[in-house]
């Protein structure tokens, strides 16, 4: 027997091990290439500098209405339970597309496009503002807490997504978003709005982290202006337990991509098959993800010159890790969203599945317009390989800035792990 | 418990068809074409579709969750 993930209908056909190597060959000369040619001196350390036109986009108040009518949506698949009403189960439902597509991957994926839009159209932000609730910020938790407490949460929500056998159903949905809404509205009233979202809402650091790629940033008075690609990532603050945080971003895509390949069903055997056997190999894949990740910054620390821990390398190159991070989410979900994300159309004139039709698009189904598996297989060796590449620019970048005349040397553990992490992504796509 | 092939792999443009015999009351859910078929204790059903889109396609019982089979369409 093998186990069904909760959402997705169609899983992408594995990539060829032939596309697997060249993808690989490329990354590792790219990174050498680069090791010779990349700038002598640091330049993207300085953070970003704005430029070009500003524009104001008067969409504030709109993205919040969108944002919390989409939470109620989700916590209201509870009504029809508490009122006791029969739903059709073969009807497309909408808590599953808004939570695992929108949230969770449309969301990030335009913020690196964007910017970070998430910051609007953020429910639990408009909640707060609508109730009044934490409006005296305690600012002192974020530098002594970090996003530790966000990376326990994210953990829990991929473990909802990839483990739990409901993470497809409605109701389990509805009393997750209700309890994430407690949760957060309890936080902000102790600690201040800005504070608790910062700590506890795992979605704010990560998509804060994925849009720091964005080239639009906004200055002060809100206005958005041109900043250029990857140019906010080298400042994003090193909060506690960042580097953690991004660590389980690239574990738990790891774990969803391995688990439903065949080599990693041989070499698990019955034991992935259980919900704790599945539990401890999601910890386990964030786990060797991690340790690799660390010796990488043992091996710089003890390189270098400097007097610095393995941990201080860890925190200072943990923004290096997030274009990576994007790749694999991006290369393994893409056709997801524009696949299952259809569903979102069908599920709007139904939204509780009751039969209704509002807007007489409920028998909609998925459009499979494109499946060849070919310009699917470029998609996704090609945004690895360019997650790659940015990693190593910026990690290039990095090492010059801390580590001045010793950088090339301390980058040859980094260089290997990203080497490593890329063929790793590529090896689990060719599942 | 399931028995029955875990895997079926076909050409896209052909014909999917296989029968099921279920103990109990339930719809079958071909993912992704998002097809159900009505289950009947001690009943066979057959499923049958025209399998249009490239993928891996999962066939479960809609209400357990239990997977059946994996479809696995190519060109």
């Amino acid at each position: 027997m093998i186990l069904a993930h909760g959402i997705g209908g169609r899983l992408d056909l594995p990539v060829p091990v032939s596309y697997f190597v060249v993808g690989a060959a490329f990354v590792v000369v790219l990174s050498f290439v680069a090791l010779a040619v990349l700038w002598p001196r640091p330049r993207l350390q300085s953070g970003p500098r704005l430029s070009g036109r500003a524009a104001r986009i008067p969409l504030e108040g709109f993205l919040a209405v969108l944002g919390l009518m989409a939470l109620l949506i989700v916590i209201g698949q509870l009504l029809p339970v508490v009122f006791g009403v029969n739903t059709d189960p073969t009807r497309p439902s909408i808590a599953p597309a808004l939570v695992w597509i929108v949230m969770w991957l449309v969301v990030p994926f335009l913020a690196a496009l964007i910017g970070d839009w998430y910051t609007f159209i953020n429910p639990w932000r408009a909640l707060a503002r609508a109730t009044g609730v934490g409006k005296t910020e305690r600012p002192e938790l974020l530098a002594r807490a970090g996003v530790e407490p966000a990376v326990l949460l994210l953990i829990a929500f991929t473990w909802l997504e990839l483990i739990s056998p409901r993470s497809g159903d409605p109701v389990m949905l509805g009393v997750a978003a209700l309890a994430y809404t407690v949760l957060l509205m309890v936080v902000m009233a102790s600690f201040g709005r800005e504070t608790g979202l910062a700590v506890f809402d795992f979605f704010t650091p990560y998509v804060r982290l994925i849009s720091a790629i964005s080239p639009l940033g906004r200055d002060r008075r809100g206005r958005v202006r041109w900043r250029g690609w990857l140019r906010s990532l080298p400042v994003i603050p090193e909060w506690p337990g960042l580097w953690i945080f991004v660590v389980v971003m690239i574990g738990t895509v790891s774990y969803d991509g391995a688990s439903g390949a065949v080599w990693f069903r041989n070499l698990v055997g019955d034991f992935g098959e259980g919900l704790i056997g599945q539990t401890v190999l999601l910890f386990v894949s964030v786990a060797v993800i991690g340790s690799a990740y660390w010796l990488a910054c043992l091996a710089a620390a003890m390189s270098s010159d400097a007097n610095v821990s393995a941990g201080v390398v860890a925190q200072r190159f943990a923004h290096t890790l997030v274009p990576i991070a994007l790749a694999y989410a991006f290369a393994h979900y893409f056709t997801l969203v524009i696949f299952e994300g259809q569903q979102l159309l069908a599920a709007i004139s139904d939204p509780f599945a009751l039969g209704w039709d509002l807007f007489g698009s409920a028998s909609r189904r998925v459009d499979f317009f494109i499946t060849a598996a070919e310009p699917i297989w470029y998609v996704q060796v090609g945004s690895i390989v360019v997650g790659h590449v940015l990693g190593v620019v910026l990690a290039h970048d990095r090492a010059l800035f801390d580590f001045g005349g010793d950088a090339v040397r301390s980058q040859y553990a980094m260089l290997t792990l990203m080497v490593a992490l890329t063929s790793l992504g590529l090896f689990i796509l060719a599942g | 418990m399931v028995s029955g092939p875990d895997r079926i792999q076909v050409t896209q443009g052909d014909v999917v068809t296989f029968t099921v015999l279920s103990d109990i009351a339930d719809h079958v859910h071909v993912h992704g074409y998002d097809l159900f078929f009505e289950l009947v204790p001690s009943q066979t059903v057959e499923v049958s579709f025209e399998a249009t889109a490239q993928g891996l396609f999962e066939v479960e019982l809609e209400s357990t969750h239990l997977l059946l089979l994996v479809i696995e369409v190519t060109s």
